[in-house]
């Protein structure tokens, strides 16, 4: 079983590729292992939390609510990846609500377990969060570029933003001229 | 309300047909503002009476609201609301710089005195100074009111804002009335029957014509068509018809019953009485419903014989009888051009009083000419080439010129 997980740590999360053994083992340790069926909530928007998952098989969706209609569809987790470790690293309620979009795999990690491991000198510890350092920033920059995209769309809006009612009057002046 | 319904249904039609979708659409449906009053009047007995009036602004797109005023026990706020919105498609398809809207009082005329009408009348204007206006809102006579109340109105609005004609139409010539006002609405539809019969090479004086009704609009359609020298085979109004297959002599008719006698006593050679319901059955070239709604109904469209049907009167096809005309190939040219005249010439009064100008007839004929000869030459374009009957291509027009006007203004 250990060595299993040891294996697909290792393989599937790219922060954990350069610890030994040794450290494997003792990450291995540290996690609880949840199982999911298809359409599960893991957590809702707003709940409190202090868990992150390591996603290792299957897909989840990350939704939010938008003021404007339904929830959107923020991303699609797949295996490799990590959830919920917003509220991992800041202790504050969950920003999205995650579903499960088959059977799928986890791996869940607790704020507290998390610490301590950092305050014992856990290798793995600072592997973690380091990877998640660096998901965050990309992340980031992503948004920044979205930012800017989203700026210059509003200064340029002939073209770019046409509205219902600005593409109903091109239709009805060039279709029905009377 | 079957004739609402129905108003609702073509618009739907239309706006179907221009794919302008249900969001454009009921925005063009909804009223802009709908004013409820309350009006207490002190009767002649002495004793207090409270009336409820009615003012529903529809659209102001296009330019200030324009509509009638009634005074009927079965005015009610949905009637109102439906009316408002008729009046913003027949302004539309006439091409003239106004919205639509129509009010009311929910009263017995019958039962008041002219002193309690005319208190009541300024108590309304009173209550929707601040609502009209000669570039907000214009009212004009409806159902049970009339040239004198169109002055009681005007001058309760001067008083309260200076001398202020342009507020109302349909106002007695002496306080800036126009010349033609009350022939424009028969006058409109035999220049629309006019334009018609010269597309199919044809003219007035090889037509025969049938006319229901006999009133201020009938009655004027009937001279009009005379005068061009078109047969006016028979003639109706509540007290019966009367027929001669070569032409009645509409001058005489007309004074007759301007003289107060009842069509059914005018007796002259070769003119002898139908049952009021055969005149819509005789096999004439035009006939011309100018009386109540209603009149054509799935039961009787079948035994038209008639070769086009122009609605000088509001709604008189009900929708299955409009289906049987199709089938029947009988072409409807419908109420919100054909009766146009009518509200086209209060546009002309009220540009004659912001103007301070005054019109001769010939001129106000002239423009009237134009403007009806405009106005069917684009829906019949429209029935030409995209293959719409009459009755949609007249939403068609209408819609389109209200939403084309409100997506240049913005919502």
């Amino acid at each position: 079983m250990a060595n299993e997980l040891d294996s697909r740590l290792v393989e599937h999360f790219r922060c954990f590729q350069d610890l030994d053994a040794e450290h494997t083992e003792q990450l291995a340790g540290r996690l609880k292992e949840v199982r999911l069926p298809k359409g599960h909530t893991i957590f809702e928007e707003g709940d409190d939390g202090d868990t992150a998952y390591f996603l290792v098989s299957g897909e989840v969706e990350v939704r939010a609510a938008c003021p404007s209609e339904e929830d959107c569809s923020l991303a699609t987790i797949s295996a490799g990846q990590i959830l919920g470790e917003i509220s991992l690293l800041t202790g504050s309620a969950r920003t999205a609500t995650a579903i499960t979009l088959g059977e799928v795999e986890l791996w869940e990690i607790s704020r507290a377990t998390l610490e301590s491991a950092a305050d014992g000198g856990e290798a793995w510890a600072t592997r973690f969060l380091l990877g998640t350092s660096q998901t965050l920033a990309n992340r980031l920059a992503l948004v920044n570029q979205q930012i800017v995209g989203l700026l210059s769309d509003r200064n340029r809006p002939a073209e770019k933003r046409v509205a219902e009612l600005d593409r109903l009057r091109d239709r009805l002046f060039s279709e029905w001229s009377f | 309300m079957k004739a609402f319904e129905a108003t609702n249904r073509y618009i739907r039609q239309a706006s179907a047909i221009m794919d302008l979708g249900s969001r454009v659409e009921r925005l063009l449906l909804s009223p802009e503002a709908e004013h409820t009053v309350t009006l207490p009047i002190e009767l002649d007995n002495g004793e207090l009476a409270v009336f409820t009036g009615y003012r529903i602004q529809h659209n102001s797109a296009r330019g200030p609201m324009k509509g009638g005023l009634r005074f009927h026990p079965t005015v009610d706020v949905d009637d109102v609301r439906a009316l408002a919105s008729l009046m913003t498609w027949k302004t539309a398809v006439v091409n003239i710089p106004f919205g639509g809207a129509k009010g009311g009082i929910q009263c017995d005329p019958q039962q008041l005195s002219q002193a309690e009408l005319e208190r009541l009348t300024r108590k309304l204007t009173q209550r929707i100074s601040a609502e009209i206006g000669p570039q907000r809102d214009i009212p004009a006579p409806d159902v049970n009111t009339n040239a004198q109340v169109m002055a009681w109105l005007m001058d309760e609005y001067s008083r309260l804002n200076g001398y202020s004609p342009a507020v109302v139409t349909g106002k007695p010539l002496e306080l800036g009335g126009s010349e033609g006002r009350e022939a424009a609405t028969g006058r409109g539809t035999i220049f629309v029957v006019e334009d018609y019969l010269k597309d199919l090479d044809r003219s007035l004086p090889d037509t025969t014509i049938a006319i229901q009704g006999f009133g201020n609009v009938g009655s004027f359609a009937a001279l009009c068509a005379h005068e061009q020298g078109a047969r006016v085979v028979a003639v109706s109004d509540v007290t019966g018809a009367i027929h001669h297959p070569q032409g009645l002599n509409v001058p005489a008719i007309f004074q007759w019953v301007r003289s107060r006698k009842r069509l059914t006593d005018y007796e002259a050679e070769g003119v002898t009485r139908i049952a009021p319901e055969a005149l819509l059955f005789l096999e004439v070239d035009v006939l011309i419903p100018a009386a109540l709604g209603g009149v054509f109904t799935g039961e009787n469209a079948n035994e038209v014989r008639a070769k086009v049907v122009v609605e000088a009167a509001n709604a008189p096809t009900e929708p299955e009888a409009d289906e049987i005309f199709e089938r029947k190939g009988i072409p409807v040219i419908p109420d919100i051009l054909a009766n146009a005249g009518g509200v086209t010439v209060s546009y002309f009064e009220w540009v004659q009083n912001i103007q301070c100008l005054r019109w001769t007839e010939a001129e106000v004929n002239s423009r009237l000419r134009q403007i009806m000869g405009g106005s069917y030459g684009t829906v019949r374009n429209l029935v030409k080439q995209r293959g719409l009957n009459w009755r949609t291509a007249a939403f068609v027009v209408a819609l389109g010129r209200v939403a084309k006007a409100t997506v240049l203004r913005g919502v």
